[in-house]
């Protein structure tokens, strides 16, 4: 995948500033490098109601998805020692789009440039003054149930001048972990690819701050220059903490605290209770643990000795395709089983070759991850060279489609649609309380196997990231996060929008499905292949309905005279003429004052379809009938019917007895 | 004696009309041979009376009457006549009440029509 654009692709360069919302001012001309975050830029910013608040504007990264619950989460609250967001959004500049975040500017610059080598700081100004701040942070974080996943110390600034206050930057502007090196990583994240190391847990962020507090005590990153697999190596052969601290001297309570911190075992590492339980003197102490199994012989992989069984799974995971054809060769079985003493993993392994060996395609497919996940079940899911973090779909599939990488595209439906997921969550019980969703991985395989609106690769983003944006190429420009936002977005959007534009694409249709249950109902009648394009104009307008119901947004002029000069193939669902008439008479009112709910209310009743039909079909018998009668009558003037004809005997039968009975009464009377 | 030999064959080439018609027809139940049968009784009958009626004026002296024959076969025609033309005037008379009819018709159709288009008509 290509998240790698060089710095020159993706960074502007600004000239003269902007003025949002009428106050917030944004100016490009001043660009504020000692505060840009990996993936943002930094400008000078100001707002005109409090001129006095130094602000900071962040303009992030086209090609990476942002953390908007957490930024939306920091704008609604200020959290002591963390920047606050004041506003987000997104403004169109040199030809493209970018969203933007102000911010609280920090006036005394970064903590420490790791880009050097430093003096480290005091051992007691980092533990009494820096941590408190960082622990209450990370507190305030895990009580409501986020992560920052950005903390390291070029990520801790001086609020003031004077650089006496410390406080944490962001970790909003890319996805979670992107932009950490291997080292602020637990192993199992780190070897994730860097779009998809998740969200994590606190524990997450404290095995940071742990790597954090190390690089401030000893002014320098430990392992710089070493590649990740290096690092992975050293973290599994002696341990996080003593790769990271080295010779380091720590003072008894400091030394607690690191080991705790950085325990890769992921069961023991310290949480946010026993780090406070640190603070207050009381703690549990923790023994070395590797992190991974140690073989007593190596294997080649790729022409490097591989000792490590996570390390294999990594190597595997890296050569890609080719990853298939190494595991069918035998030698890995045979590793396991000897070297790494581990009967029941080499049965595993023995047998998920054998089913990719019987022209099973799906088998053969997932051969590399069923084994990675054998060698690696902490690890992340591999899958055709991509290395993906149980929670960090999401923000993959993000990425996959805002960039419009088809390449990574295609790797996730395939994985998606393999149903491989479902299986590994359930043999791992993942914990989901930490996630951006609460998405059963089953369901993406059913999302993935119906390619109408409102499912596919779309679905499974706007699920897996509740808090991304609507994509539509129709409102992209806007940013919309949520249903209200998004029927806004479209009604402001379509004054310039010409006839022929859609404005239910795939990208609204999978956005409502996944933010509002009523739509989510609704949107399998797109599905219908051969269905009648009336029929499918019926479900978006409920759907915009439902969404409007759902979001309170408001009128919706615009929408709803769009969507009433379209109402006619929706009118010639009913056969009545004069039905029609007052139902478009109503939804004009309804249209007239922005209601689409409204609308859909008076198209769209299902008891009065079944009405209209039944009516229709008593009028073509009636019309039947008529028209039989009046072909009788008709035939019956030209010519002498077997019916006329009978009728007429008997006419001239009763005159006959009529006149037979005068004869005989004559002939009585006179005599005869 | 004379009157049953007269009034055999007044009967016998009296009625002759009638068998022709029969002979000819050959339908089952209402048909023209039975309005030319009782149209022939009705002429036979008085002249059967004319037989009957006395030694002098009646008997076989009848039967060489024309007036008698003109009146059997006369009486037969108009039968004839009538069961020819009954069924035409039955038309007649229906086409004329029927003419309000068809107006009534067409206008509802109409109605159906300009409600429901051409969804009554396939």
């Amino acid at each position: 995948m290509d998240c790698g654009l060089l710095e020159s692709d993706w960074k502007i360069k600004g000239k003269g500033a902007v003025v949002l919302d009428g106050r917030l001012r944004i100016d490009f001309s001043a660009p504020l490098e000692d505060l840009c975050s990996p993936n943002a830029q930094a400008f000078a910013a100001s707002d005109t109601e409090t001129p006095q608040q130094s602000l900071v504007a962040l303009l992030c990264r086209p090609d990476l998805p942002q953390r908007h619950h957490f930024s939306s989460w920091l704008a609604e609250r200020a959290i002591d020692g963390l920047l606050k967001v004041h506003h987000s959004g997104v403004i169109e500049i040199e030809g493209g789009f970018r969203r933007y975040m102000i911010m609280d500017r920090a006036a005394g610059g970064r903590v420490m440039d790791m880009s050097v080598r430093n003096k480290g700081i005091p051992e007691p100004i980092v533990t009494e003054r820096m941590l408190p701040v960082l622990i209450d942070i990370l507190d305030s974080l895990d009580r409501h149930s986020m992560t920052h996943r950005r903390i390291r110390p070029e990520n801790l600034f001086y609020l003031d001048k004077d650089r006496q206050i410390v406080v944490l930057g962001e970790g909003c502007t890319e996805p979670p972990g992107y932009s950490q090196s291997a080292a602020y990583e637990p192993v199992e994240r780190s070897m994730a690819h860097p779009i998809g190391r998740g969200e994590g847990g606190n524990t997450d962020d404290l095995y940071a701050l742990g790597v954090t507090l190390i690089m401030l005590l000893k002014g320098h990153d430990p392992v710089a220059g070493k590649s990740d697999r290096q690092i992975h190596e050293m973290k599994m052969t002696k341990g996080s903490f003593v790769t990271l601290v080295c010779d380091h001297r720590l003072t008894g309570p400091t030394e607690k605290l690191l080991r705790g911190l950085l325990c890769d075992d992921v069961a023991e590492r310290w949480t946010m209770v026993d780090t406070q339980g640190w603070s207050w003197g009381s703690a549990r102490s923790l023994r070395h643990k590797p992190a991974a199994v140690r073989a007593r012989r190596p294997l080649k992989i790729g022409g490097e000795d591989i000792f490590y069984d996570r390390v294999a799974a990594w190597k595997i995971q890296s050569l890609g395709d080719a990853g298939t054809e190494f595991i069918k060769q035998g030698g890995l079985v045979t590793w396991i089983r000897q070297s790494l003493d581990d009967e029941a993993r080499a049965d595993f392994v023995s047998d998920a070759i054998a089913q990719a060996k019987t022209a099973n395609v799906q088998a053969n497919d997932l051969l590399v991850t069923r084994v990675c996940g054998a060698l690696d079940a902490l690890g992340p899911v591999r899958y055709h060279g991509l290395a993906i973090c149980s929670d960090g779909f999401g923000a993959a599939t993000a990425a996959a489609l805002g960039t419009g990488d088809m390449a990574l595209q295609g790797t996730l439906t395939d994985l998606f649609k393999s149903n491989y997921l479902a299986g590994w969550e359930a043999s791992r019980k993942m914990p989901k309380e930490k996630t951006d969703h609460n998405v059963n991985y089953a369901q993406l395989t059913g999302w993935m196997e119906n390619s109408a609106p409102g499912f596919g690769l779309e679905r499974c983003l706007y699920e897996l990231n509740q808090s991304t944006p609507c994509l539509s190429p129709l409102i992209i420009s806007f940013g919309a996060l949520d249903l209200g936002s998004v029927l806004q977005c479209i009604n402001a959007a379509i004054v310039d929008a010409s006839e022929a534009v859609e404005v239910f694409d795939r990208h609204v249709a999978a956005f409502v499905a996944a933010r509002s249950e009523d739509a989510a109902r609704l949107v399998p009648a797109l599905s219908v292949k051969s269905g009648n394009p009336a029929e499918r104009s019926l479900t978006i307008l409920g759907l915009f309905g439902a969404m409007q119901d759902a979001s309170d947004c408001g009128a919706l002029i615009n929408l709803g005279n769009r969507l009433e000069s379209r109402l006619q193939p929706i009118l010639e669902l009913y056969e009545s003429r004069t039905r029609r008439k007052h139902l478009s008479e109503q939804a004009r009112l309804y249209s007239a004052v922005g209601d689409l709910s409204g609308m859909f209310r008076v198209v769209g009743d299902r008891k009065l379809r079944r009405q209209d039909s039944e009516e229709c079909r008593l009028a073509a018998a009636e019309y039947a009938e008529l028209s039989k009668q009046m072909k009788a009558l008709e035939s019956g003037s030209k010519n002498i019917t077997r019916e006329l004809r009978v009728s007429g005997y008997k006419a001239a039968t009763v005159m006959g007895a009529l006149v037979l009975a005068v004869s005989l009464w004559f002939s009585v009377s006179t005599g005869l | 004696m004379s009157a049953v030999i007269a009034t055999i064959a007044f009967i016998l080439f009296g009625m002759a009309p009638t068998l022709v018609s029969f002979f000819v027809e050959r339908r089952p139940g209402n048909s023209s041979s039975t309005c030319v049968l009782l149209f022939n009784l009705a002429g036979l009958i008085p002249v059967l009376g004319l037989a009957w009626s006395g030694p002098n004026t009646g008997g076989t002296g009848t039967l060489g009457d024309m007036l008698n024959w003109l009146i059997i076969y006369g009486a037969a025609a108009t039968g004839v006549i009538v069961a020819w033309a009954s069924p035409h005037f039955v038309a007649l008379f229906s086409q004329i009440f029927s003419g309000s009819r068809i107006s009534k018709i067409k206008a509802r159709q109409k109605e159906l029509y300009d409600e429901w288009g051409t969804k009554v008509i396939d």
